[in-house]
């Protein structure tokens, strides 16, 4: 079997950040990536994660759901971030670097650069008062860098 | 949770494991009182425990920053890992802030040649 696939729900509370990113970290580890690597996905996680309890629930209550699926043989992560809540405008605009709808609670803008830097693929769909959904890719094995042993 | 120190004008902020927006949101609360203080002009971002971190890390910076600017003051961060320097490159945040290679250094460069004793 070279495909596995996990799925989890969470709360939109931000404190379930930190145990979304090491959900998907722990998963991918069969794909045996560098700790670099971990380390560029749970950056990519923690920001999209954070993009739908701020902005897709506007920091109220909601459900998350994170999916996941590795190939063994590609050595490749997709990660999914779907959320219920409002939905995105203007995506492009959103993705914009800099530009953030919340400028005044000390939002950076960077988080789909963030994403799009970390990750091999990005693809966001939105709809308006239906909700978001991020989906992600990563290879791994891309760098010549890699020295762990069996 | 955060580490964060006082010394006359400047504050020292020793960044945890992880960074991200609930940590982040932690420490803008946690150090509001602090830089409220209108003689704080120098922080120091310590980086050395710090292996994960999202922008909400560079909101963290911005903040703190802009505290500080706007009293002619500057902004250092040190230790920072590999993987630290390429997001704190990628977020173009070293145009605003300076590195220093520790609390010493930062600390001497803010203040001319006058030395912190740790």
């Amino acid at each position: 079997m070279n495909r596995n696939e996990m799925s989890l729900e969470i709360e939109s509370d931000p404190r379930n950040e930190s145990f979304a990113r090491v959900v998907v970290a722990s998963f991918m580890t069969r794909i045996n990536p560098t700790l670099e690597e971990v380390a560029d996905v749970k950056t990519a996680v923690s920001e999209a994660v954070t993009n739908a309890i701020v902005h897709g629930y506007d920091e109220g209550e909601g459900r998350i759901i994170i999916k996941a699926v590795t190939d063994v043989e590609e050595r490749t992560l997709e990660v999914w971030i779907i959320d219920c809540g409002k939905g995105i405008e203007d995506i492009k605009k959103a993705m914009e670097p800099m530009y953030t709808s919340k400028p005044d609670k000390g939002r950076s803008g960077m988080g789909f650069s963030f994403m799009e830097a970390f990750m091999d693929e990005l693809a966001v769909e939105s709809e308006p008062g239906k909700g978001t959904t991020v989906k992600m890719k990563k290879k791994v094995g891309n760098s010549d860098r890699e020295t762990d042993g069996e | 949770m955060n580490n964060c120190e006082k010394i006359g004008d400047t504050v020292i902020i020793r960044l945890p494991s992880e960074v991200d927006d609930y940590v982040a949101t932690g420490i803008i609360e946690n150090t509001r009182e602090v830089f409220s203080d209108k003689r704080v002009k120098y922080v120091i971002f310590d980086f050395e425990h710090t292996r994960m971190m999202d922008s909400s890390g560079i909101g963290l910076i911005t903040r703190r920053f802009r505290d500080v600017y706007d009293r002619k003051g500057l902004v250092y961060i040190i230790n920072e890992s590999e993987q630290m320097k390429k997001i704190l490159t990628m977020s173009g945040i070293y145009r605003i802030v300076n590195r220093a290679a520790d609390i010493e250094e930062a600390y001497a460069k803010a203040h001319g040649s006058f030395v912190y004793q740790t």
